[in-house]
């Protein structure tokens, strides 16, 4: 914002959150292209179901594999795009500097429980190592696979809280609340018709001119 | 606001019935966890958060049992569940069919259909809004799609502001009561009920409440008549028929896959996905770019439900080993009050809860704890997760806190207040209540149909 008179520590900090957005971002299509991969793999199997009679005996538990990690592998993204939900109808009304402060509050809570997750991942990855546990599907899968993918994004997830909020301290301790806000406050409904409106326009470009 | 007031005189029958009944219910620890969770909702603390760090205090005050060490496959369990798949998939179905462009077509081809009606485009605004809703599940969506593809209709026309806007916000409150519905995956995951079971009892209700609100229309256009538009010559209408096929088509593979039994919810996810992609590619809008911001928004969608999903699995599992849910249900099952006026309570809270919190978060969060209360009393499961999303969707549009009235609000060609939207919503409001109270009355709306089933 204001150019060189910017502390370089928080240039820094921004650079950091900037980097590890982008690696969020790339997780998160990947993330997608999963689910995508998903619903072919799903209609794979109920059309070879059907017709010939085969099925890959897996599509249960490998799919839900996939759901376990594209959650994981999308919650930095989510973070970074301010789309977690929270309850915010009374803290928009709350005065800039209360609110900043309130939401670098509701980061390190949620930075709180994103290491409690990241740590009980960590547990279960673990004992499933030492139990070189499988599943019961027919291919008997080692579990340590899709949980170490599920765990990997929880770790992202965590690192993201952790450079947004070195951000947010640093834009506090230099008084300037409203960078925080714009940095953590969550998206009003006119971001959201915005982006439905978006993807409405996608729709109405011609096919090709 | 009326939400707060409500709650709080909820909380005070609840405080007053456990002191007067002498039970041995921890009053002081519930009241004191209940003031930690309101704090936290109201300085904005992340939903997900306050629900788990909520159980982590649970488990450290009250358990003397090692609970930390099923931490991680209490984490593990839902967000790697097959029925779950089922939302990722849905939501993905409904983004390429916004970026489709199916929704244009969908409304030109029913307005053709109804216009003369008295009422006429307004009951397009319905229709189109419902059957849009049957192939998507989110609400907000489906009011954003069809208000921008409907509201140029009425540029220049002498139909009232109110009843435009009303009209489709009510419609987009259809959109997650009309199969499938991302909230009976979610009500089904957690209270393990079969959710192909609680698509064909909202069956029913849905067309109940799409008929209510024709009718509310039907009553509005005989009581304001405008002149009808002249009739259409028959061969365009049939040409019109053509342009509704590939919606049917969609609809079809989606429902009655799961319907007639052939695929479960999540498969017909899958087909629907590929379905949606395939009539892209007919419509000549199948790209990379399309699929690309497709799963980007899935991708999101999914992982602010699967966060929520960590921190309500975690402070349930911990509420369950302190079995508060089991003694609640007891307490209130042994309280001397009729079932009805429990229920009515239940639903009222609901109501309330939803002015400000949105739908999905909304069931998570409550659904673990009051559903073994609704069993205890021995009200059906399928019938209740119809109920609830019921009351979701009508909190969504009643003022002054409904998501869907927003997003309607900003997207009017002709400014104006936000009370005209209020206003104009308030008769479908009401019919949507009317729906409620048919339901409580005569629950075999929702039951009948599985029943026939099997």
């Amino acid at each position: 914002m204001s150019g060189a008179a910017e502390p370089a520590i928080l240039r820094v900090a921004r650079g950091l959150r900037v980097a590890v957005s982008a690696l969020a971002a790339g997780m998160a299509y990947l993330a997608g292209w999963n689910y995508i991969a998903c619903a072919l793999f799903i209609t794979a199997d109920v059309v070879g179901r059907s017709t010939i009679g085969i099925s890959s005996t897996a599509t249960v538990e490998v799919t839900g594999y996939m759901l376990a990690g594209g959650i994981a592998w999308g919650l930095a993204h989510t973070l970074a795009r301010r789309a977690h939900i929270r309850v915010d109808v009374w803290v928009n009304r709350l005065p800039l500097m209360l609110r900043a402060w309130l939401h670098f509050l509701s980061l390190l809570l949620l930075g709180a429980f994103a290491a409690f997750c990241a740590w009980a991942a960590w547990a279960l990855v673990e004992e499933s190592i030492l139990f070189d546990a499988h599943d019961n599907s027919a291919l008997h899968l080692p579990l340590v696979v899709p949980q170490g993918i599920w765990m990997f994004g929880i770790l992202a997830f965590c690192l993201m809280i952790l450079v947004l909020a070195l951000e947010s301290a640093l834009t506090l301790l230099l008084g300037q609340p409203e960078e925080l806000d714009r940095l953590l406050g969550s998206r009003t409904l006119e971001d959201e018709t915005a982006e439905a409106l978006e993807a409405v326009e996608m729709s109405r470009q011609a096919k090709t001119p | 606001m009326i939400a707060v007031i409500l709650l709080l005189l909820l909380l005070g029958i609840a405080v007053f019935a456990a002191v007067t009944g002498g039970a041995a219910i921890p009053v002081t620890e519930i009241l004191a966890l209940t003031g930690v969770f309101l704090v936290f909702f109201g300085a904005g603390v992340y939903i997900a958060a306050v629900l788990g760090l909520l159980g982590i205090l649970v488990g450290l005050t009250f358990s003397d049992r090692p609970w930390w060490a099923f931490a991680g496959q209490t984490l593990w369990g839902p967000s790697s569940n097959f029925v779950l798949v089922a939302v990722p998939l849905f939501l993905l179905m409904g983004e390429i069919l916004l970026r489709a462009g199916l929704s244009d077509r969908l409304y030109k081809a029913l307005n053709i259909w109804l216009n003369r009606l008295p009422g006429g485009l307004l009951h397009t605004n319905i229709v189109s809004c419902a059957v849009f809703s049957a192939i998507s599940g989110s609400s907000v969506a489906t009011a954003a799609t069809m208000g921008s593809v409907a509201l140029p209709y009425f540029n220049g026309t002498r139909y009232n502001q109110r009843m435009v806007l009303g009209s489709l916000a009510a419609g987009g409150a259809l959109g997650n009561l009309i199969p499938p519905g991302i909230t009976f995956i979610i009500y089904g995951l957690i209270t393990e009920t079969s959710v192909g079971a609680l698509y064909i009892a909202a069956f029913l209700p849905s067309i109940l409440v799409t008929g209510l609100f024709a009718l509310v229309i039907l009553g509005h256009g005989i009581l304001r008549p405008l002149d009808r538009p002249p009739p259409l010559p028959l061969r365009l209408k049939l040409r019109a028929l053509l342009d509704l096929i590939p919606t049917m088509i969609l609809m079809f593979l989606v429902l009655g896959s799961i319907y007639a039994g052939y695929a479960t919810p999540t498969e017909a996810a899958a087909l629907g996905v590929v379905g949606a992609a395939g009539f892209a590619a007919l419509e000549g809008k199948l790209s990379l770019r399309l699929l690309n911001a497709s799963a980007e928004a899935t991708a999101r969608n999914t992982a602010l439900l699967g966060l929520i999903i960590f921190g309500a699995y975690l402070l349930n599992y911990l509420l369950t080993t302190i079995n508060v849910p089991q003694a609640l249900a007891g307490f209130i099952a042994g309280l001397p009050l009729p079932p009805w006026a429990i229920m009515a309570c239940i639903l009222a809270l609901y109501l309330a809860l939803g002015t400000f919190m949105e739908g999905f978060s909304m069931i998570i969060t409550t659904v673990p704890v009051v559903f073994p209360i609704v069993t205890a009393l021995g009200y059906d499961p399928i019938w209740f997760g119809v109920m609830v999303t019921m009351l979701v969707e009508i909190a969504q549009i009643s003022p002054p806190d409904g998501t869907v009235m927003y997003v309607l609000q900003g997207m009017r060609p002709r400014p104006g207040p936000i009370t005209d939207v209020f206003v104009g919503v308030v008769p479908f409001l009401a019919a949507y209540l009317l729906a409620v109270v048919l339901l409580m009355i005569w629950p075999g709306i929702a039951l009948w149909l599985p029943r026939m089933m099997g």
